[in-house]
């Protein structure tokens, strides 16, 4: 130790709070770190007060010395913020001077840095500091974890927000969506009355009366307009009802449903047509009913509407094969057929192919969406002047 | 059938009131047509008289009571005073769900499309 001493750099590197006071407690040597705190040349008993042990050491040499074997905890009287060092006095030269070795009692990285302490400011073989260096590690983790904890638990609160919001959202769309239905019902309606209306006194009239030929040509066709507008609005609400309604499944004979449609259509269109289906054993089917009769009527009556007017024999083919999974449907006509670039538009919303023919350019569009709706496909295949082929399929389900 | 037919038409939009009974009448020239424009007019009718042997034709949506409404009141009345009539719906309804509701009722024969034509007042008369 007294080697040590002599070697003020090593004892510094040591023990950089170290100090040496003489026989009268005067201060006269102090640590590298020490002396940031202090003046030189200042007594022991105006730098520091005793805080440990607490009793029987006085401010004396001797006592001191006969408390040698014990850990002081010095407090530093000019330092504000109640710095600390902990450590032992050795007595020095036959006991004419006393060296205190120790290090700065922290309890936390904020007391370090509060006292601009740095880790060399420490004695080399202080265990504190790496003490404090592992709380401070936990104390990070701790930090980091309850960051996390209260990432999540935002996170979480995002997430039932975000859901709260989505029904909210979905309770809206369904109230929207019935509240559609209504309003495509209510207008449908109160648009179809007075059509019908027209629509009866007109049927009073031709009855009636013997219509001078002009104005029965003039009312026959105010008679057309109104058909028009009558199935434009029809369309209109089977549309709306595709979209909206839920898929409702029963076992029904396509076979049957299909005689009864063209039976219909051949009621109203008053052409000798001739309806040809080629149908397998089992005709039976689960599906929507009433989706199918719409997709039925649509395609039937395209055959109709687009017949080649100049042949004897206008006909509809309606075929049904089954698959593995699935059914398989073509309705065939022998009608004027079209071009390929009409063909590929076919499908879409409000397009219509011919405009000498009426239409709405709805009823393949909804012809379509009935089929994705039920999980099926639909194409078709023309030749110019030779006829049309649609195909359609459905899943083959299980009651 | 017999000669002295009745129909009773309820129908809030009375050119479908003249329009219906201009076709019965086409049909059946010495039809007694009785038209009312509420369903509330035409109950009142049918509590203070017998009604038996007639023919309703009844419109479905009709401000006040409805169509359905007015089926569901003349259900409760006691079956003589209804004796031999028959009850159909004549709506410009194109909703399945309508259709579906008129035909529930046991009393309803029948769903008809407006406007009615000369050969369904015969199907109905037998005329």
């Amino acid at each position: 130790m007294i080697q040590l001493v002599k070697e003020s750099a090593l004892i510094d590197l040591l023990f950089p709070f170290y100090f040496i006071v003489d026989k009268q407690l005067k201060i006269i040597k102090t640590g590298k770190s020490l002396s940031r705190f202090m003046r030189e040349e200042i007594s022991f008993e105006e730098a520091f007060e005793i805080g440990s042990p607490a009793y029987g050491v006085e401010y004396t040499c001797d006592s001191i010395i006969s408390n040698a074997s014990k850990v002081f905890i010095l407090s530093l009287r000019q330092n504000k913020n109640n710095l600390s060092i902990k450590g032992q006095f050795v007595p020095l030269h036959d006991h004419d001077q006393l060296l205190f070795v120790g290090s700065p009692l922290v309890n936390s990285e904020e007391e370090m840095k509060k006292n601009n302490l740095l880790i060399s400011d420490f004695a080399l073989h202080d265990s504190q500091i790496e003490l404090l260096h592992q709380i401070n590690a936990l104390k990070k983790a701790q930090q980091r974890s309850e960051e996390e904890k209260i990432d999540l638990l935002k996170h979480n609160e995002d997430l039932l927000n975000l859901s709260r919001e989505t029904e909210v959202k979905n309770n809206e769309l369904r109230k929207i969506n019935s509240e559609l239905d209504n309003f495509v019902y209510c207008v449908s309606h109160d648009l179809r009355s007075p059509l019908l209306s027209i629509k009866g006194l007109l049927a009073l009239v031709f009855n009636a009366y013997d219509l001078n030929i002009d104005v029965d040509k003039y009312l026959r066709m105010a008679e057309n307009s109104i058909n028009r507008l009558d199935l434009t609005i029809q369309e209109i609400l089977e549309y709306s009802r595709n979209a909206r309604r839920a898929v409702n499944y029963e076992w029904f004979d396509m076979r049957i449903l299909a005689l009864e449609i063209f039976h219909d259509i051949q009621m109203l269109s008053d052409i000798p047509l001739q309806f040809i289906p080629a149908m397998p054993l089992e005709t039976k089917v689960y599906s929507d009913k009433s989706r199918i009769a719409v997709l039925l009527r649509n395609l039937f009556s395209n055959a109709v509407k687009f017949r080649r007017t100049e042949i004897l024999d206008p006909r509809i083919g309606f075929s049904m094969s089954i698959h593995n999974n699935h059914y398989q449907f073509v309705v065939s006509d022998n009608g004027i057929g079209m071009q390929d670039d009409i063909l590929k538009r076919i499908f879409e919303m409000f397009y219509r192919g011919s405009s000498a023919l009426p239409g709405t350019g709805l009823g393949l569009y909804i012809s379509k969406e009935v089929l994705n709706k039920l999980g099926g496909d639909i194409s078709a295949e023309s030749t110019l002047g030779m006829g049309t082929n649609i195909t359609f399929t459905l899943p083959i389900q299980q009651a | 059938m017999k000669n002295n037919l009745r129909f009773i038409l309820i129908d809030d939009d009375d050119i479908f009131n003249f329009l219906h009974q201009a076709v019965i009448k086409e049909v059946i020239p010495h039809a007694e047509v009785l038209a009312f424009q509420s369903s509330k007019g035409a109950m009142d009718f049918v509590k203070s008289d017998k009604v038996s042997e007639t023919i309703f034709l009844i419109d479905i949506r009709m401000p006040e009571l409805n169509g359905f409404d007015l089926i569901h009141s003349i259900q409760e009345l006691p079956e003589e005073a209804i004796r031999g009539s028959r009850f159909y719906f004549l709506t410009s309804s194109l909703d399945d769900r309508d259709r579906a509701r008129g035909l529930s009722f046991d009393i309803v024969s029948g769903y008809l499309e407006k406007p009615i034509s000369i050969e369904k007042i015969r199907e109905l008369t037998g005329f």
